[in-house]
């Protein structure tokens, strides 16, 4: 007896327990590949200052900082100008001198052929280096990927390697809140952008912008002055460089005092090659004007200037970028400095070992910023990580005699600064991540110490400078080398492990439903194969401990350790026979092919019926292939649900015998509904007021201006009355429902509802428009209405768990009348978070989702009806598999239906895939101060609120589908005692499709992410959806989980009281 | 002789269904009186049942491929006169409609059996208006532009080739052509009868059989057909409906030559 009460006991959370064994194993698959894709670092929003050197000890006291800034910062100035151009995809063979044998001597790099279009064309650097090699210098610049241009101007001005997310303070803006060369230029020590906006200070050196708008959006009022013009139309080939060509040579030919740093950005090149690819007679004409125009700007650089031309990263052979291949990554550098020498026939390439690739020299694109910085005299910025160019020091250092000591010394001087800024970095960058261990932070000491001991004998003994110069540039290369490892590459066994981890989910989740529907278990009756599991778990943690002992240093800690365990786990999951449990239904015989010649003749609409649901699902998904589906996906979305609502019509049709005129009223509801709250009607709506704005103005002769100004005040006046109607719209239809299933909804509660939304609707009428117009009010009165908001929906949760049930009403009614109570509650709270605009939107989804609850009960209902009076008279065996494949039907229109749903009111409330969209200041609703887990909760029910809402709302479908005839008519308690066991089977299958949907959409943009990786838009536009898609899932499974939860509980305490009264 | 037996055994059928629904109006009338009149011959040919059938098919079949291999011609010779979808799409729609009108009409006139030549017109003009309004509304539920004429046509006055709303009306004129025509030719404008057609799991007659794969074909062709909109391929064929029109047309065709092969086939089920 107790053993039998133990197995009632567990089974009794089956519900919880299977739902949380899929949903853990979801978050580990989601982390793990998390971890291989989204690479993180955090910007340190440190700079460096001018009076505080990085080397220790430096006994640089001198406040005066203005004076330290004319001769330099922490090594004086070789330049006092310079000339920065970058020509956007150079391509490093673009430029350096190609020619026709090359292909037959080179066999590394062979795939170039010589091309008219792009080879051979800037002829005047060819000249320049051929005439004056000592003052000119050209590099192979290795970008690291992504080879984007906003990532890389990031990565060629912080001298740090930019990844996706870097997490900074401001998150929304994309201004680089890191130290960069572009600040150091123009900003003295402690100065920033406000105070040149409020025209505080100067500039410390007049830096002047021209080209690509990104820069300017990058480093928002940073500079002196600027021509920016706009990236965005690939198509536009001119204007961009236009503008270049007209500014450039005017602004450096002025008077000195008038600028110090010149910077231009041309796109020409990159954009032919985005249009036409690089093999197109368009290349010949820009590169001949790249030629005239570098040319006209070379013959104007004084002794006192250097000359920078680069490419921010190459192309491909059709003209596209942003992956790692070599023809991707290999930019052009070359710099021209026709004053001081710069390349030094006596700098031993081949002592230092930097000669290893014969003709290219090979720079990494981060060491530009530290040698720039020391050449200019300015800080190197705080976060750089790249090592300076030698040969630019040392030429330079030489004081015209044959001495290589001066030449040694400056290089040597210039290198250690830059290692200790380096290491200094590095300390700081630790201490705020863990991603750096310890032991490597001690490796990286010792590595300095040995060199610094090397340094400081220097002067002293005989030590050659080489040994000191490679010690430092080791330590360089190792520090580069580990970061590269943990911010730049992406981990593809953790992707892939991440991949084939979802799809075994999938796998299970599709089996262990097929099991259930099928053979009609239980749920009460098959234990969860706890033992199995857990001792399969086990054996998987100690092969991966060995993997683990193995792999270490390859791969990621979290990848190895989970990989095997839940990969085993679920095989576990599903092989094991559930069938064999309690299988008390042998029909799985019964005659299942679906004769193919009747197909046409009595079933060709059924089986579209059925078959569109699943396939617009797996269409939906599929979807995500194409960024530009990704962008009209609101549209998409409508689509697909239109077909499924309309399908739902048909097969309502199908099964109901009689014409019904209620369907029809709730189908157009639905309709009207969508109409309603998609995009396209607020898109007409502009459209319209658009057109009658026009019209007037025509008319009447008034300006557009005055009659938008009359709009909005029109909007102003009637939106508060919009609120009150969907208002009480709300509160009418809530306690009509309230009150027809709900019993022990009382006039307390219908009161509080009314006072929740009355608070709701005085907040945005009074509260809002104060505190947006920077009235001060006191916290309390900010705080007093949301929080009455808050409190009642706590409420309404509570008393829905606590009250005890009435004994004479059925358990499927209980927990319907709660499951209303709970999701009334959320409705109430987002509808807050939410705001005004969309409060007709919350009015919509409400009606909406009534109607389709009736909609899909009427259809789960009518089946039934109709094959009882039928299958007495013929074909019973036809009708059995009818309604087998009805109820698979059934589920998969829930899923499809809900999930829809879900991301349609997702757009609808006005969220978009983009982290710019997120409605932050939903987390300050009733709060002032800043607390990260209630203010990260708020947002996630903002962002993420029609999921939410979807998922509380499903207990109430798939209850009130199935369950509609006995609530209606209050049936016997024999089958209550049956459908208390069937109702979590059914919620599970319900739940378990509905996650379905999103595991789904989550894999596919997985996989998408995956292999499009290299794709132009990957961090425009897949890498946000990857985010919010992610997120999405693991929202929408912690609320199953919760109201599962809640759901549990409810049904215990029915059974206890049902006890209590039996044994009275 | 042969066509009077086709005529009388399917308009046996025919008001079965009519009258089984209870609301065919005066239509279910003039078929009712029809009937009545031929039953006594039909009962008399019965022994020639078999032979009858196997021609009937053959005609059926012909005729929905003729149906089909006209709605191609006229379609290419239509791009060959120059008034093309992407040039010309109201244009080209409205003619293309009006002709598949024609030929089902044609092909009711012909082949179906039941109904005088009059009420056949009256009910083809019915469906394509009415159909046309719901296929509208419906392709505007979808997403298509509802208002964009009124914008374009502020923006640029020369601009003829974006005219949303009537490109749309008419989309639902072709559609209608092609999906309600051939339906309210056969069943009149009832709903409860096409309710009867669509929605229940056994068919009568071998038209109702068609009348359904040619209306779901087209439909789920035009539904498809929408796929390719959203992409940025730049093609002139991806504006709304151009695409959706190819969908329906390749759609409604291939539909015609299912009918074709499947009447060919079709075994009478009550022959005995």
């Amino acid at each position: 007896m107790t053993r039998l009460q133990i197995k009632n006991k567990t089974s009794s959370y089956n519900l919880i327990i299977y739902l949380l064994f899929f949903i853990s194993l979801l978050s580990i698959s989601c982390y793990i590949f998390f971890t291989g894709f989204l690479l993180m670092r955090f910007e340190l929003p440190l700079k460096s200052q001018c009076v505080q050197s990085p080397l220790p000890n430096s006994n640089t006291v001198n406040i005066n900082e203005r004076g330290q800034e004319e001769i330099g910062c922490w090594m004086d100035k070789t330049y006092k100008k310079a000339v920065i151009v970058v020509i956007d995809a150079l391509r490093y063979d673009f430029v350096s001198k190609q020619t026709r044998d090359k292909k037959n001597s080179d066999k590394e790099h062979d795939v170039m052929e010589l091309s008219e279009f792009f080879h051979n064309k800037l002829t005047c650097l060819h000249d320049l280096l051929e005439n004056k090699s000592e003052h000119t210098l050209l590099y192979k610049f290795i970008a690291d990927s992504p080879t984007v241009t906003m990532q890389r101007i990031k990565g060629i001005s912080t001298g740090s390697l930019p990844t996706f997310i870097d997490v900074g303070s401001n998150f929304g803006g994309e201004a680089i809140v890191e130290d960069s060369i572009v600040h150091q230029l123009s900003f003295h020590d402690g100065q920033d952008s406000f105070d040149i906006q409020n025209n505080n200070s100067t500039f410390r050196n007049k830096v002047i912008f021209v080209g690509d708008d990104t820069w300017v959006s990058l480093f928002p009022s940073h500079f002196y002055s600027q021509y920016p013009y706009p990236s965005f139309n690939v198509k536009d080939i001119h204007t961009v460089d236009n503008g270049v060509i007209e500014h450039l040579l005017p602004t450096i030919t002025k008077h000195s005092d008038s600028w110090d740093i010149a910077i231009a950005h041309l796109l020409g090149v990159d954009h032919i090659g985005h249009t036409y690819g690089p093999s197109h007679p368009e290349m010949i004409k820009k590169m001949d004007q790249m030629d005239q125009f570098l040319l006209s700007i070379l013959n104007n650089i004084q002794n006192d200037t250097i000359f920078i031309l680069m490419g921010d990263h190459g192309m491909t052979t059709d003209g596209n970028h942003g992956g790692a291949s070599h023809l991707e990554t290999d930019a052009a550098l070359f710099i021209y400095s026709p004053g001081v020498k710069i390349n030094s026939k006596d700098f031993p390439l081949d002592q230092l070992g930097l000669n290893e690739h014969q003709r290219d020299r090979h720079i990494s694109q981060i060491d530009l910023v530290s040698t720039l910085s020391l050449l200019l005299g300015i800080p190197i910025p705080y976060g750089n990580l790249g090592t300076i160019i030698p040969e630019l020091f040392y030429s330079s250092g030489g004081d015209g005699n044959n001495n290589n000591n001066g030449n040694w010394d400056k290089l040597l001087q210039a290198l250690r600064i830059n290692t200790f800024q380096i290491q200094r970095y590095i300390e700081s960058y630790s201490k705020i991540s863990k991603e750096f261990p310890k032991s490597k932070l001690d490796y990286f000491q010792s590595l300095l110490d040995k060199t610094e001991t090397l340094y400081s004998n220097y002067k002293s003994s005989n030590i050659n400078p080489i040994d000191i110069y490679k010690g430092y540039l080791e330590l360089h290369g190792q520090i580069i080398e580990f970061c590269r490892d943990i911010w730049a590459t992406f981990d593809f066994v953790s992707m892939n492990v991440g991949i084939g981890i979802m799809v075994l989910i999938i796998i299970s989740i599709i089996l262990f439903l097929f099991k259930i529907i099928r053979n009609n278990i239980n749920l009460h009756d098959i234990k969860f194969p706890f033992k199995s599991i857990i001792s399969t778990w086990v054996i998987g943690s100690l092969v991966s401990l060995f993997l683990i002992q193995h792999y270490q240093d390859q791969y990621p800690f979290t990848t190895l350790y989970f990989t095997t365990p839940t990969i085993l786990a679920l095989i576990v999951f599903i092989i094991y026979p559930y069938s064999l449990i309690n299988n008390n239904h042998s029909n799985s015989n019964s005659n299942n092919s679906c004769k193919i010649s009747n197909i046409f003749n009595n079933g060709l609409i059924i089986y579209i019926i059925y078959f569109i649901p699943l396939l617009s699902i797996i269409l939906h998904g599929a979807s995500f292939n194409s960024n530009s589906f990704i962008e009209t996906q609101p549209n998409v979305v409508n689509f697909f649900i239109v077909s499924n609502v309309l399908l739902l019509f048909v097969a309502l049709f199908y099964y109901q015998s009689k014409w019904n005129n209620f369907n029809v009223i709730l189908l157009f509801i639905v309709l009207f509904s969508l109409f309603c709250t998609s995009t396209l009607f607020t898109q007409t709506l502009n459209d319209l007021s658009f057109y009658f704005g026009n019209n007037n103005s025509n008319n009447i002769g008034t300006t557009t201006n005055e009659i938008n100004n009359n709009m909005e005040i029109y909007s102003q006046i009637t939106k508060p009355r919009l609120w009150m109607v969907s208002m009480i719209l709300i509160f009418l239809i809530w306690n009509k429902v309230c009150k027809r299933v709900v019993p022990t909804f009382g006039l307390f509660k219908t009161i509080l509802l009314g006072m929740a939304l009355l608070s709701i609707t005085c907040f945005w009428i009074i509260i809002q428009p104060l505190t947006e117009n920077n009235v001060q009010l006191s916290w309390w009165c900010k705080g007093f209405l949301p929080w009455i908001v808050y409190s009642s929906s706590i409420y309404f949760i509570y008393s829905s768990i606590s009250t005890t049930p009435n004994t004479t009403e059925t358990i499927s009614k209980y927990i319907l009348s709660k499951a209303i109570e709970i999701f009334l509650s959320f409705y109430l709270v987002i509808l807050l978070l939410l705001g005004s605009t969309y409060a007709n939107i919350m009015l919509w989804l409400l009606i909406q989702t009534i109607s389709i609850i009736l909609l899909i009960s009427r259809l789960y209902s009518s089946p039934s009806s109709i094959f009882n009076s039928i299958s007495s008279n013929s074909d019973n065996n036809n009708n059995k598999t009818d309604t087998k494949i009805f109820k698979y039907y059934f589920n998969i229109i829930i899923s499809c239906l809900w999930g829809f749903l879900s991301i349609h009111h997702f757009f609808s409330s006005g969220h978009e895939y983009a982290i710019s969209k997120i409605q932050f200041s939903s987390a300050f609703i009733g709060f002032e101060e800043h607390f990260i887990w209630r203010d990260g909760l708020l947002v996630l029910l903002n962002t993420f609120s029609s999921g939410v809402l979807f998922t509380f709302s499903l207990p109430i479908l798939v209850l009130f589908a199935k369950y509609y005839k006995s609530i209606k008519t209050n049936d016997d308690e024999q089958q209550d005692n049956n459908s208390a066991n069937s109702i979590s089977t059914d919620l599970l299958i319900g739940y378990l499709s509905f996650l379905f949907f999103f595991i789904y959409n989550t894999l596919q943009m997985f996989i998408c992410v995956y292999h499009l990786r290299r794709h132009l838009m990957v961090w425009r536009v897949f890498a946000p959806k990857y985010i919010f898609e992610t997120c999405q899932l693991l929202t929408i499974s912690v609320f199953i989980v919760l109201s599962s939860i809640v759901i549990t509980l409810l049904q215990q305490r029915f059974a206890k009281t049902n006890k209590r009264v039996k044994v009275q | 002789m042969l066509f009077q037996n086709l005529n009388s055994s399917s308009s046996n059928v025919q008001t079965n269904n009519i009258n089984s629904s209870n609301g065919g109006g005066g239509i279910s009338i003039t078929t009712l009186n029809q009937s009545t009149g031929l039953t006594g011959s039909s009962s008399g040919i019965n022994t020639s049942m078999g032979v009858s059938i196997k021609a009937n098919r053959f005609h059926l079949s012909i005729s929905y491929l003729a149906t089909a291999l006209l709605i191609v011609l006229f379609t290419s010779s239509l791009i060959q006169i120059g008034i093309t979808f992407e040039q010309n799409t109201v244009l080209a729609q409205f003619f293309l409609s009006i002709f598949i009108w024609t030929l089902h009409l044609l092909f009711s006139l012909y082949i179906y059996p039941m109904g005088t030549k009059y009420q056949k017109l009256i009910r083809s003009i019915n469906g394509l208006a009415i159909g046309s309004v719901i296929c509208y509304l419906i392709c505007i539920l979808y997403g298509a532009p509802l208002f964009n004429i009124l914008t374009l046509s502020l923006k640029n006055n020369n601009n003829n080739n974006n005219r949303g709303i009537s490109r749309t009306f008419f989309f639902g004129f072709l559609l209608s052509s092609m999906v309600t025509v051939p339906t309210s030719v056969l069943l009149g404008c009832n709903p409860h009868a096409w309710k009867d057609l669509f929605f229940t799991p056994t068919h009568n007659s071998i038209y109702d059989t068609c009348c359904t794969i040619i209306v779901v074909f087209s439909i789920i062709g035009s539904w498809i057909g929408a796929f390719p909109i959203p992409l940025d391929w730049d093609r002139p064929w991806q504006k709304w409906p151009i695409s959706c029109i190819y969908g329906s047309l390749g759609g409604h065709i291939l539909g015609l030559l299912v009918c074709s092969i499947y009447s060919l086939f079709y075994k009478e089920k009550k022959s005995n």
